[in-house]
């Protein structure tokens, strides 16, 4: 990897009338901007320290378990309570009243009595309450078939199957992280200049993390509990696996709400992308990316999950890649002039997703380009109307930034097929049929482009000069969508371009934008509006952390499979 | 272990203050717009969650359509605010004096209230607002048989310098627009103000008539009338100035400063932007103490924005093949 600076030359960032395609949107990546990977590289940076200090737990795994966590500047606390239940029980949604284990991670070094309290309070999703020591509450629940097999493998004195593991990638899969003020929990705001987490879902992304480690630690020890010369996980094996997570509706309406906050985020890793291309690779760069390539190749080559008619299969995008380092032998790693021409070529030969994975290993191939960058990733989501503006001017607004809302046949039956709500059970949200399904006086306000026609309909009968707090205050209903156009209409990347009330719109295509910037690694969908992925798979264990172990540790190897499952299938 | 003192997230007010309005029936941006005026009511009056509970007893259902202007009948604008309470005419005003002061220089905005208006805490929020738009503002209330006071706000580099004086009548300043108001001199709002407001000596050192005129509507603010108050109509008015409007010669900005300053003892509250920065800090870092009985209240009323669950939404959850 090239750790010298690069000349800070900037490409012309991505037009926003395609990248803000929801499908284009869902083919993107993680990157080295991501919130996981940021996280990451100042966990070992600043070589925190993470003890499992106490660990009460039987054969079944029920009991309780607590880590400390030192950094240069702070400490912190994630105590967890874990329990077996049933499968039956196991419901990866939000509106679940049980979980094999729940935890918090908290400033400082909590009482006994402050545990047991929270303890308590965890699995009351809605009402349970927190204080501001607690930064983050989380549930999660065991993978059923992975986790079950390690620990036969390790009570029986032996490593579990590598390739049966593969196919999932992780022990614990989580289902959801509250923070930011939920439930009574520390807001972002509060975060100190130099808290180690205050960029933007770094404390979600550590607690992530923390399961990932206490997977580990949960299956050695039941399975000492059960056999006291059974083996414990190999770290290989550890490194290998990360943590599960189960996304939904949620994660879509989040991306619909927070336009300051794709732009912020979108806007970055465009920037860090255009810098990429700019660069004119040397020849230790172009064999840099050809080793990264290889192994992102193998990477999806060896992962089977199926991914549905909703993204690019895996092995289609390991065809992607060996493509491009076929390219790179063809020309000769001499005659690569500049990046961007090789983008130009991916542009016509690969698919998105392919596209995406390039874009995010040329940015791995030149760490420098992301320098100043993650610096911007908080934003204020601060919003207001601009009431003196005219009418005409807002017209004209919409006519120049709004074009493809306003260019959207919202007459079709199908354009407004849908209607988005949340179900008091959870506030999880859901799809709703108009004019079949009562819940619609519930709809939420996630149809821009419909507001967008609306408005212009009003706004055309008005007076040009009329302003906008006049047109107001005889449209109140205009506000919403008035207030979001006077506020983010000059950002490029806010407004996601397509109509999530179509019958035809597939939320997962923004599940898989947000878990690209939070840091996904893998994606396997359930449905259009479900998806199971693992973060941190090859990240380094808190050993590696503790040594400050900078290693590239993306597409890690499979590692080799142990003695007792060489003859398996 | 019973839990520590309840205490919610300043991010948890200003949800359960958006989700309650939503549900008692304002469309989403008014809510929010309206919640943002309840967590002003938590930072600068320790109050928001109460003046919710409040508001939303009396009130379970509120209709913003309600409101209707009334400028064709007066020279300045007038938001008759019908039974709808003044949390709900103070946002309207706000927009419509902000917006007629950057196109006129000032903008007057006088609002009706019921006479069981419980949410004159709030009405403070409207000063609060037009000085982060950058504009000198007065907002001076007159509740009937209840309270009065004049809350007047001037923009500041991070947060608006506010003072709130208690008036105990309704202000000279309020009962001077209200009868130009009520004198009906169609397009004739600028001679009718200034004949009102000069028809004494002046007094100061201005440049400017426009400035003196300031001078007096902020002046005249912070003093009782005189007269008797029984034909005076319980309302508000919201007074908005742009104080790089071209028809001030400058200055605007710092008069108002130094009326704060010198009348401080006029004010019962003076707001310094530090002190509201602190205070907003603290509640940042350490939560907002509420009684549970309110918090489960309004935690219940949040709920009116969510469905129902039956068996068709159940079914209409992740399992979306």
């Amino acid at each position: 990897m090239a750790q010298e600076s690069v000349p800070r030359r900037l490409g012309s960032l991505r037009d926003p009338s395609e990248l803000m395609q929801p499908e284009r949107l869902g083919a993107l990546k993680h990157t080295r901007l991501s919130f996981a990977r940021l996280l990451m590289r100042r966990m070992v940076d600043e070589q925190w320290e993470i003890d499992l200090r106490e660990v009460t737990l039987d054969e079944e795994g029920n009991g309780r378990a607590r880590y400390s966590i030192s950094t240069p500047s702070h400490e912190f606390s994630f105590p967890i309570f874990s329990q077996k239940i049933s499968e039956a029980e196991k419901t990866d949604r939000i509106t679940a009243d049980t979980w094999d284990m729940w935890g918090f991670l908290c400033e400082g070094n909590p009482s006994d009595e402050f545990v047991d309290w929270q303890f308590e309070e965890l699995p009351n999703v809605r009402t349970g309450r927190a204080t501001p020591d607690v930064l983050i509450w989380t549930r999660g629940n065991r993978s059923s078939r992975f986790f079950d097999h390690i620990v036969d493998s390790l009570t029986a004195g032996h490593q579990p199957d590598v390739d049966f593991l593969a196919k999932g990638g992780y022990l614990i899969r989580s289902s959801g992280y509250y923070g930011n003020g939920l439930n009574g929990t520390k807001v972002f705001r509060s975060f100190e200049s130099d808290h180690p987490l205050g960029e933007p879902y770094l404390a979600q992304m550590f607690s992530a993390y923390m399961w990932r480690i206490f997977g580990y630690d949960l299956a050695d020890t039941i399975a000492a509990e059960r056999n006291s010369d059974a083996a414990t996980l190999d770290p290989a094996i550890k490194r290998y696996l990360g943590t599960g997570n189960s996304s939904g509706m949620g994660v879509a309406l989040f991306a619909m709400n927070h336009p300051k906050l794709v732009h912020t985020w979108l806007r970055a890793r465009e920037i860090a992308l255009a810098r990429a291309k700019a660069i004119e690779p040397s020849r230790e760069d172009v064999v840099t990316l050809q080793n990264f390539l290889a192994k992102a190749e193998v990477w999806f080559e060896e992962d089977d999950s199926d991914s549905k008619e909703f993204f690019l299969s895996k092995s289609e995008i390991a065809s992607g890649l060996r493509d491009v380092r076929n390219r790179l032998d063809d020309v000769g790693s001499s005659d690569v002039s500049s990046w961007a021409q090789l983008c130009d070529w991916s542009e016509r030969n690969l698919k998105p997703e392919a596209r995406e994975v390039l874009h995010s290993l040329l940015i791995d191939v030149h760490p420098s380009v992301c320098e100043g960058l993650a610096e911007t990733l908080t934003t204020s989501e601060k919003t207001d109307i601009v009431p003196e503006m005219s009418t005409a001017t807002l017209r004209s607004i919409l006519d120049s930034n709004y074009r493809w809302a306003l260019n959207i046949d919202m007459s079709r039956p199908e354009a407004t097929h849908h209607f988005w709500y949340r179900s008091e059970n959870g506030e999880e949200p859901r799809l709703g049929i108009t004019g079949e399904n009562d819940a619609e006086e519930y709809s939420r306000p996630i149809d821009i482009a419909l507001r967008v026609q609306r408005l212009e309909d009003d706004l055309r009968a008005s007076a040009p000069s009329t302003t906008v707090g006049e047109f107001l205050f005889d449209h109140p209903e205009h506000r919403y969508v008035v207030e979001r156009v006077q506020t983010v209409h000059d950002l490029p990347y806010a407004e996601i371009r397509g109509n999530p009330l179509d019958a035809d719109f597939i939320p997962l295509h923004l599940v898989s934008l947000i878990k690209s910037f939070w840091g996904i690694q893998k994606a396997h969908p359930a449905n259009k509006g479900w998806v199971k992925g693992t973060f941190f798979q090859g990240a380094p264990l808190p050993e590696d952390v503790r040594d400050g172990d900078r290693s590239y540790w993306m597409y890690p190897s499979r590692p080799e499979r142990a003695n007792e499952w060489r003859d398996h299938r | 272990m019973e839990g520590p003192p309840m205490k919610i997230s300043t991010r948890e007010v200003f949800q359960l203050a958006e989700r309650c309005l939503a549900g008692a029936g304002l469309p989403p941006g008014t809510a929010r717009a309206t919640a943002r005026a309840i967590w002003w009511t938590e930072v600068y009056k320790g109050s928001g969650c109460t003046t919710l509970r409040a508001l939303l007893e009396e009130y379970p259902e509120l209709d913003r359509t309600k409101l209707k202007r009334d400028d064709r009948t007066s020279p300045f604008t007038v938001v008759v605010g019908d039974d709808q309470p003044s949390l709900l005419s103070s946002t309207a005003a706000l927009d419509l004096g902000c917006s007629e002061a950057k196109r006129d220089g000032i903008g007057i905005v006088h609002a009706t209230i019921p006479e069981s208006d419980g949410t004159s805490s709030v009405v403070g929020h409207a000063a609060y607002h037009a000085a982060r738009r950058g504009l000198v503002s007065i907002v001076t209330y007159y509740g009937g048989t209840g309270e009065s006071f004049t809350v007047v706000g001037t923009p500041g580099q991070s947060r608006p310098l506010l003072a709130e004086a208690n008036v105990d009548r309704p202000s000279t300043s309020y009962r001077q627009i209200t009868d130009v108001i009520h004198s009906r001199s169609y397009n004739r709002k600028r001679t009718s103000l200034y004949r009102k407001f000069f028809d004494r000596d002046r007094s100061g050192d201005h440049s400017s008539a426009e400035t003196c005129l300031i001078d007096r509507l902020l002046s005249e603010s912070v003093r009782p009338d005189r007269e008797t108050s029984e034909d005076v109509e319980p309302g508000f008015v919201t007074i908005c100035v742009d104080p790089f409007h071209p028809r001030f010669s400058g200055g605007i900005q710092q008069l108002a400063e130094r009326f704060v300053t010198d009348q401080e003892a006029d004010f019962a509250t003076v707001y310094r932007p530090e002190r509201v920065r602190k205070r907003v800090q603290q509640l940042s870092d350490r939560g907002v103490d509420v009684e549970r009985d309110v918090w489960e209240e309004l935690f219940e009323r949040s709920n009116g924005i969510f469905a129902p669950d039956s068996e068709g939404a159940q079914r209409a959850g992740p399992g979306l093949d």
